[in-house]
This record gives C-alpha cells, sequence and structure tokens, in this order.
C-alpha cells in the first residue's frame, strides 16, 4: 500500500501494454462485442479439457467393441460420446501396445485435438518439443519420465494437415475390476499425447 | 516459406519444460490476446493458412524468445495492420513504445490454382518421395522431408491446400496422406525402430 | 529559417519498420508522451503534434528525439498544476 493508502497493481509489462493498445484499438473500431472476450475465455478454461479424452480411452478399455470402432473410425467412435468439432473434425486414434508407443507433435505449430484434450500445454506448443521429439523421440520420452524398452517401436505423428491424433494408452494391469467411470481418473492428458504410460 | 516456424529437427533448444498441469492461460493478457486474434480473423475473413502465415512471418529472434500468446498478439496487429483496421504508428502511441510486426508476405497472390486433385495419385504401400521445393509462401510441407522418400500408410480425404488459400481467394482441393518415414533415413543417425509420420497434401509428393 | 516541415519531418525515424531508439531516454520520452496524451488529452494528438512542429522548426537540425523532448517539456507546461494535498507537499 502506498502512503496515499490506495493500492496500486504492478505496472504493466510491453506486452501487456501492447495486448491493451490492441484490444482499445479494435474496441472503439467496434469489433470487439461486450463480453465476448469473458465469454470465449470461460469456454477454452472450463468447457474443454482432457476429462473427454479420458472418458473415450475408458469406453475403449472397457468396450472391445467400442476400441475397434474407435480405431477404425476415430471422429465416429468420439462422436458417440458427444465430442467432436473444430480442431477434432478428423480425428485418428494409434493405439500403443507393448510393441508399438506412439506420440504426437506439431512441429510447424500446434494442432492438438481440443474436442477431447483441450487447449495444448505451453510445453507442446515451444520450441524444444516441436523440434525435438521428431529427430530424438527416445532420448526427449526418457527426459520427460516415459522410459522405453529398446524394443518397443516409436511411432511419432507430425499433425501437420487436418487430421488430429489421440493416443489410445495401454491399459494399467491390475485395472480389471474396475468401472468405466473409475478408469476414467486413472488416464492423463500426458498418456493421451504419448509423453507418459499409464 | 522456410521459416523459424519449421522447428523440426533443429538442434539446441534446449530442454522441454515439461509441467503435468498448468493453467490454460496463465496471465489474462494471454487470454485477450487469444481472442483478439480470432476477432480479427473474424474480421478479415482469414483462412487458418493466412492466420498460420501471419504467425510464421515473425522476426526470428522474436519468435524464439517470446511465448506462444506473444505470437498471437504479434501476428493479430500484423493482419490488423495489413488489413487497415488499425495503423501501426496507433498501436506504437497506444502501447506507448515499439509494437513489433512480423514480417511482410514474401509470396504473391495466387491468382489461377490450377485444378481440384480429384483422385488420388497414391495408395497405401506406396512409396513417394517428398518435392525438393522451396516456397516462399505458406506451406505444410516441413524442411525436414523435403526430398525424403516414405510410405503411405493412410488416406485422409481431400481438403482445400493451404499454399492456395493462405494467398488470396483462389482454392485448390487435392487428397491428403499420412506418410511414414523411417527415422534413420531422415537423421542417418543410426535410429532402429522410430518412424516419423507426417500428413502431406497431394501436390507435396511424387512417386519413388 | 525557411520552408515548411513535410509531414516526414514530424514522424519518428525507424530501421525497417520499427521504431528507432539509440538509447533507452528516447523510448521513456516516446512513452511519457504517449501517456500524456492519453490521461491528460484524452488521446487527442494533436496538441503534441503542434509543440513538435514547433519544436522542429525552432531548431531545424536538432536531434529528432531532442525536439520531441522540447515539445513533451512545452506541452506539460501547458497543463494546470495538481490540485489537492499533493500539491502542497514541497
Amino acid at each position: 500500500m502506498s502512503e496515499d493508502g490506495h493500492h496500486h497493481p504492478a505496472p504493466a509489462s510491453p506486452v501487456e501494454q501492447r495486448v491493451a493498445a490492441l484490444e482499445a484499438l479494435l474496441t472503439e473500431r467496434g469489433l470487439v462485442p461486450q463480453g465476448f472476450i469473458a465469454d470465449v475465455t470461460r469456454r477454452y478454461e472450463s468447457e474443454i479439457g482432457p476429462l473427454n479424452g479420458a472418458k473415450v480411452v475408458a469406453r475403449a478399455w472397457a468396450d472391445p467393441q467400442f476400441r475397434e470402432r474407435l480405431l477404425a473410425d476415430g471422429t465416429a467412435a468420439i462422436a458417440e460420446l458427444g465430442f467432436g468439432g473444430a480442431e477434432g473434425s478428423h480425428m485418428v486414434v494409434v493405439a500403443n501396445t507393448p510393441a508399438v508407443h506412439n506420440v504426437i507433435v506439431c512441429t510447424l505449430c500446434s494442432c492438438y485435438p481440443w474436442p477431447v484434450l483441450g487447449l495444448p500445454p505451453s510445453w507442446y506448443k515451444d520450441a524444444p518439443y516441436r523440434a525435438r521429439m521428431v529427430r530424438e523421440p527416445r532420448a526427449l520420452l526418457a527426459e520427460m519420465g516415459c522410459d522405453l524398452p529398446g524394443d518397443v517401436e516409436v511411432r511419432v505423428w507430425d499433425s501437420s494437415a487436418e487430421v488430429r491424433y489421440l493416443v489410445l494408452p495401454e491399459r494399467p494391469p491390475g485395472t480389471e475390476g474396475l468401472t468405466e467411470a473409475d478408469l476414467v481418473g486413472l488416464v492423463t492428458r500426458d498418456s493421451m499425447i504419448g509423453v507418459a504410460r499409464l | 516459406m522456410d521459416g523459424i516456424h519449421d522447428l523440426g529437427g533443429m538442434q539446441g533448444l534446449g530442454p522441454v519444460a515439461h509441467s503435468a498441469a498448468e493453467p490454460v492461460f496463465h496471465e489474462r493478457w494471454e487470454a485477450v490476446a487469444r481472442v483478439l486474434m480470432e476477432i480479427v480473423a473474424g474480421a478479415i475473413d482469414a483462412t487458418g493458412g493466412e492466420f498460420r502465415h501471419s504467425i510464421e512471418r515473425m522476426d526470428p529472434g522474436h519468435y524464439l524468445t517470446s511465448s506462444y500468446y506473444e505470437h498471437w498478439l504479434t501476428a493479430a496487429a500484423t493482419l490488423a495492420v495489413e488489413h487497415g483496421l488499425v495503423t501501426r504508428s496507433e498501436l506504437e502511441a497506444r502501447a506507448g513504445g515499439r509494437f513489433p510486426l512480423s514480417g511482410p508476405v514474401l509470396a504473391p497472390a495466387v491468382a489461377d490454382p490450377g485444378p481440384d486433385i480429384g483422385e488420388p495419385r497414391f495408395g497405401v504401400g506406396d512409396r513417394v518421395r517428398v518435392r525438393e521445393w522451396h516456397p516462399a509462401g505458406h506451406t505444410r510441407c516441413p524442411r525436414y522431408i523435403r526430398g525424403k522418400a516414405g510410405e503411405v500408410v493412410r488416406l485422409d480425404g481431400s481438403y482445400s491446400v493451404p499454399d492456395v488459400e493462405a494467398h488470396g481467394t483462389a482454392r485448390r482441393h487435392e487428397p491428403t496422406y499420412s506418410v511414414r518415414f523411417d527415422a534413420v533415413d531422415l537423421w542417418q543417425d543410426g535410429q532402429r525402430g522410430v518412424s516419423v509420420h507426417v500428413d502431406l497434401w497431394d501436390s507435396y509428393l511424387e512417386r519413388a | 529559417m525557411s520552408g515548411t516541415l513535410s509531414l516526414s519531418d514530424l514522424d519518428p525515424p525507424r530501421r525497417n519498420g520499427e521504431l528507432a531508439f539509440d538509447a533507452p531516454w528516447q523510448s521513456t520520452v516516446f512513452a511519457l508522451a504517449a501517456a500524456v496524451v492519453d490521461h491528460a488529452f484524452g488521446g487527442d494528438r494533436e496538441p503534441f503534434r503542434q509543440q513538435l512542429v514547433t519544436a522542429i522548426a525552432a531548431e531545424p537540425g536538432r536531434p529528432y528525439w531532442e525536439s520531441w523532448t522540447a515539445a513533451l517539456d512545452a506541452l506539460v507546461a501547458t497543463l494546470p498544476p495538481p490540485a489537492g494535498p499533493a500539491a502542497s507537499r514541497p
């Protein structure tokens, strides 16, 4: 608190000033409807996220026919659970097995399956992951905590066109007695990108 | 464009700063920047390609030293200036300082994109080679596979070619494919049992 | 002193399209002028522009950002002094 009794917020950083400048000018041009920014922000923060993908995975573990449909036509099977839309209108699901490990990247930008995983995390969008996952996947996966035996085949999927990918992780051992709802809680976002095994 | 965004295979960028969970937006300005880009893209009826290309054209040093949503801010402001919604000096005056923008588009507008490619030229199992080419404008063909041979593993249907739609109102539609490359062919570093799959448009490919 | 100023004389120097600041004080006076225009003149840039015209014409050949600073000084001098307790502090 300053001596005149008022609380002064920290000064805006240069990027904040630039954002404020663009927002002010576009608002003056009538291009920013009242409440629009808040509404869209709230949608990204609460309406999409990896819980959707976890439900898809849990269903595939619990229901072998759903798993078959999911691997044959990801878009249609994911739509059975009510998920779909922008950045997920053409889904391909790739299954991990004891012999094969899949991992997703977008080297050119940040393409990511929003309807099932929400918005991508910073590390997925930043330069080191995008540069290294196509070049040294085994080493990078190990660095990120995913140690793979040397005889496991690694398949990297660079999302450079319209397809968006989801990794179907292997079901962890010892989970046979769990309900589908319980299984949902076991599935992590990292496992559906392919940088972790469960 | 052989730009800084085309990062596949680049070395020296350091460790991945991984966290298992993080907020969707770390600070409020990030959310505002994202929505402002969506507003600008909507106001100018930008295609996905024009939007992506506005980020790709950023100054390389700025791109590598700024965060993801600062890329979106820079690109949104660039498109807004290029399409006459705001002026650069208004942005600078309002921000009270420099307002870096992306560099200019280096490719001309596409007047005649040629006909749609109706039938896929390749099928699953075909060996294909990626064209060795260096487009000056937007493309979704990364540098690290150009000139390399791979195998078609999947056909994904026809879509608008980004190289065309990013540069004007013309459109061309082509089949797309998932093409598998063996890592040892890409990097000549002895990697075994690793393959990289890239999703590519028909015109990016030749028979191998 | 001869001739009228062209519009480009009033524009800040640029390199590769970017505002050119050769020292931190130059970006500071740019930001200060922007803040004064925003807060004390409701965003109307015309009063500052007039002061800049006067400052450049008064000393042609003076480096741009020094004229800008003189213009900012002159602009602030036209503002009424602040009222209230702060004004009575030494």
